[in-house]
């Protein structure tokens, strides 16, 4: 068992089977729908959640997990292990960083929690809650870990485009993104995640453009380590793009993610997105 | 300006042969040359090639003339050098369309050559005619024979030839105006698309008329003209909607304002008035029936910046819908700022949606001035622009215009609304001037734009013969279609194109048409192609039915 235990959330969009093989903890983010309020893979999973999105009148909305659900995982880990590298979404589009770190506290001084903030999301926050479970599993130490994942943040790249500006806009909170939202004409904004923060880049009139675009952003790379096509329900596309990239690539590895809730209610149902984990050296 | 009075009732006192003219002897010829150009600027705007209306070459330049006397109508100076500087200054900041440009240029040129003289001789005139053409010419970038630089080139060459055997400058602009005359008739067979329309070069014959202007007057004839105040079209096509009426907001500059007296005078003539500033910088705000009085008042204090005038009723209307917030300035973001030339209430809305900093009010029909343009540029919050044109008269006078400002500019040459928006599309906020004004020029080639209106003529060009008020299609600015129905054509015109290749086609619909027309265009159109989508936008573009932007 490496020293080192890393736990993330659940807006890393990894699938069960990597959790498993990494032995990475995940703590889920909750949704609230009406009344209920449910966990983030858990009560609730993204097929059923972008089914609720489309048709809800009010729409869902997501929350960071209490510091209470940080605590009790934190203190599990910690009754057989004395380092944790707790790596999250991106402080600016969650509240999630917080939370863990006040999920900390009553450890200070006792145990070592390294909460860091991975300022990207989904699969991006997932390659890199993976090569730290690696870099653990190796025998690497906290400090070490720490270091590592700060030098490996700048290699992630997300872009992706949304079908409507609809449900950035609801969230009030991507001022950066707003800058193309308002618009008279069915646009298709392309958008990055950079610095943590959503940010515009340009604009498109259709979807087959956008994918073209997302497939221009891809080969701009020399050296790519991982990448993940991100969707929701989307396998026509996906494939497209998957295509698109392989004509030019032929060798690439490209893996597909069902975006999680928590992006879902941020972009909507119709995004397509994709994450590059760019090599390092 | 008002030459309101007979330029005819003065006289210039001169010699018998008249060897030397002096700034006021100028300033009085160059008032004759305004009042000949404004009597005959309407027959020079009829010289027009294609049967659609654009860039009125008598317009722009008379527009740029009169902007260049505004700047010594009221100065005293006998100075030749002050007057023609303060001509060609003049010039420069009204000049609208790319004959305005070029005559602004002409006015430079001779400007230059005349500087510090207190009086001009036959043989300088001649020279300064000669400094004229050649800045003329410098100012454009792909010269073509057949317009208004070949008169310029062969009007200064008789000039010099003139100069040479004669001292007398009445006898100079005598051979001038004659060889002005000939050279305009020459120009169709220099230029083959003015053959084929049976037409001169207009912008070659705006020249002849100015200096034919001054050598009436000189020949003692008689020139009368009353060039009225003329507002911006803009301000006088706004209409308010009943019960809001508009806000108006606008930067007075001057030197010795009264801030009170604006204010109660601004208070006569609207509501909820704020005036605040001092005696060289006032803030207005206030909201009337209608902007145009406000405007012109304010105007006439002082130089005018920041204009923004709002249709209240819409906002309260957006409010309604829930559509009030205003996009964020991209600049804010970015450091470079969007100025945007387009004309229509709905494009406008377009080109701000899409995150334009600013927009100047202007087209194919109404191009705006060099000193719009570099207002526009100047009051962008950023020090990087880039400027969308979106009409192939209005590039030019983009390109003066960025010569006047300190900031770095560079222009995207989009020469119709589609190219604008779809490079404004590929505007990039992380990229820095030079990647996204590479990247915006390459996205003009995103489009296809069609053009569908009523001929303003009857022409033959190209093996097509149009009538008079037939429907007409024009592809990427090129008289491509003609026809009884507007429709029909706009089908022809994206079967011309194999419109089954593209996705989307939006249609922009103008002043001239409705809605519901558009509607059934749309249906009309994914009827006949079963791939395309569609989009209608309410463009209010005046004089083109149907923009169709294919891409």
């Amino acid at each position: 068992m490496p020293r080192v235990q890393i736990v993330t959330d659940s807006t890393a969009d990894l699938p069960p089977a990597v959790v498993e093989q990494f032995g990475i903890h995940v703590v889920p983010l909750t949704v609230h729908m009406g009344k209920e309020v449910l966990r983030d893979g858990i009560d609730i999973d993204t097929e059923q959640f972008l089914k609720k999105l489309k048709a809800a009148k009010t729409p869902p909305t997501t929350a960071a997990p209490p510091p209470k659900a940080f605590e009790d995982t934190y203190a599990k880990i910690l009754r057989e292990h004395d380092d944790i590298l707790s790596i999250h979404i991106s402080s600016k589009l969650s509240q999630t960083v917080t939370m863990a770190e006040r999920g900390a506290l009553p450890f200070l001084g006792r145990k070592r929690i390294a909460v860091v903030d991975s300022l990207s999301a989904s699969r991006g926050l997932g390659y890199l809650a993976i090569a730290a479970a690696e870099a653990a599993r190796d025998g690497a130490a906290l400090d070490e870990l720490v270091k590592l994942i700060r030098s490996l943040i700048p290699h992630v790249y997300l872009v992706f485009f949304v079908e409507t500006p609809e449900y950035l806009n609801r969230g009030g909170r991507f001022v950066k993104a707003q800058a193309m939202l308002g618009t008279l004409m069915n646009i298709k904004p392309l958008l990055a995640i950079e610095d943590g923060e959503i940010v515009p880049l340009e604009k498109v009139r259709t979807r087959q453009r956008a994918i073209e675009k997302l497939c221009e952003f891809t080969l701009e790379f020399a050296r790519v380590r991982h990448m993940t096509i991100l969707h929701a329900d989307n396998d026509a596309e996906v494939k497209e793009l998957s295509d698109k990239i392989l004509e030019q690539l032929p060798e690439a590895h490209i893996e597909t993610a069902a975006y999680g809730p928590v992006l879902a209610s941020h972009v909507g149902p119709d995004a397509v997105g994709i994450v590059i984990f760019e090599e390092s050296t | 300006m008002s030459a309101t009075a007979p330029v005819s009732a003065q006289v210039i006192e001169r010699e018998r042969p008249w060897r030397q003219c002096n700034g006021q002897q100028l300033k009085v010829l160059l008032q004759a040359s305004l009042a000949w150009l404004d009597a005959n600027h309407e027959a020079i705007n009829d010289l027009n090639v294609f049967p659609v209306p654009d860039g009125d070459s008598g317009t722009n330049m008379l527009l740029t003339l009169q902007s260049a006397w505004n700047e010594i109508a009221q100065s005293p100076s006998k100075n030749v050098g002050e007057i023609m500087s303060g001509v060609a200054k003049g010039a420069l900041m009204g000049a609208r369309g790319n004959s305005g440009v070029i005559l602004s240029q002409f006015l430079r040129g001779m400007a230059n050559v005349l500087t510090d003289k207190e009086t001009f001789n036959a043989a300088e005139l001649a020279r300064s005619f000669q400094e004229g053409t050649r800045l003329a010419y410098q100012g454009v970038q792909k010269p073509v024979e057949g317009t208004i630089l070949t008169v310029a080139r062969e009007s200064a060459e008789a000039a010099a030839h003139a100069a040479a055997a004669s001292e007398d400058i009445h006898y100079v602009l005598t051979a001038t105006v004659t060889e002005a005359q000939r050279s305009v008739a020459r120009t169709p067979d220099l230029f083959p698309l003015l053959k084929k329309a049976g037409v001169v070069d207009a912008g070659g014959q705006g020249l002849f008329i100015i200096l034919q202007g001054a050598l009436k007057f000189l020949n003692g004839e008689k020139i009368e003209s009353e060039v009225a105040h003329r507002r911006s079209a803009y301000i006088e096509n706004l209409q308010a909607e009943e019960g809001w009426g508009f806000d108006i907001q606008c930067i007075i500059r001057g030197q010795t304002m009264d801030v009170n007296a604006v204010r109660s005078r601004v208070e006569s003539m609207g509501e909820s008035v704020l005036v605040v500033g001092d005696y060289n910088l006032i803030k207005v705000h206030a909201h009337a029936p209608s902007p145009g009085a406000i405007l012109d008042y304010c105007v006439s204090q002082g130089v005018v910046s920041k204009v923004i005038v709002e249709n209240m009723e819409e906002q309260y209307q957006e409010i309604l819908l829930g559509q009030a917030k205003p996009p964020i300035a991209a600049e804010s973001i970015s450091g470079i700022a969007t100025v945007v030339v387009a004309s229509g209430a709905g494009l406008q809305r377009v080109f701000e949606s899409l995150g334009a900093s600013q927009i100047v009010t202007g087209g194919a029909t109404m191009n705006p001035s060099v000193q719009d343009l570099a207002q526009a540029i100047e009051s962008v919050d950023a020090q990087n622009v880039i400027v969308l044109p979106n009409d192939k008269n209005i590039i030019l006078a983009a390109q003066q215009a960025c010569r006047l400002t300190k900031k770095a500019v560079r222009i995207v040459p989009s020469v119709t609304i589609p190219q604008g928006i779809a490079s404004l599309l590929a505007y990039n906020f992380q990229a820095d001037l030079d990647t996204n004004a590479d990247s915006m020029t390459r996205a003009l080639k995103n489009v296809e734009t069609g053009e569908i209106t009523r001929a303003v003529r009857s022409v033959s060009i190209d093996g097509l013969d149009v009538r008079e008020g037939q429907a007409i299609g024009l592809l990427d600015g090129k008289l491509t279609v003609a026809g009884d129905d507007l429709h029909t054509v706009a089908i022809d015109i994206l079967r011309q194109i194999n419109a089954d290749h593209y996705e989307i086609v939006t249609i922009y619909f103008g002043e001239d048409t409705t809605q519901s027309a558009a509607d059934d265009l749309a249906a009309q159109i994914r009827a006949t192609f079963a791939n395309l989508q569609t989009e209608v936008i309410s463009g209010g573009q005046p004089h083109t039915h149907y923009i169709l932007s294919m891409e």
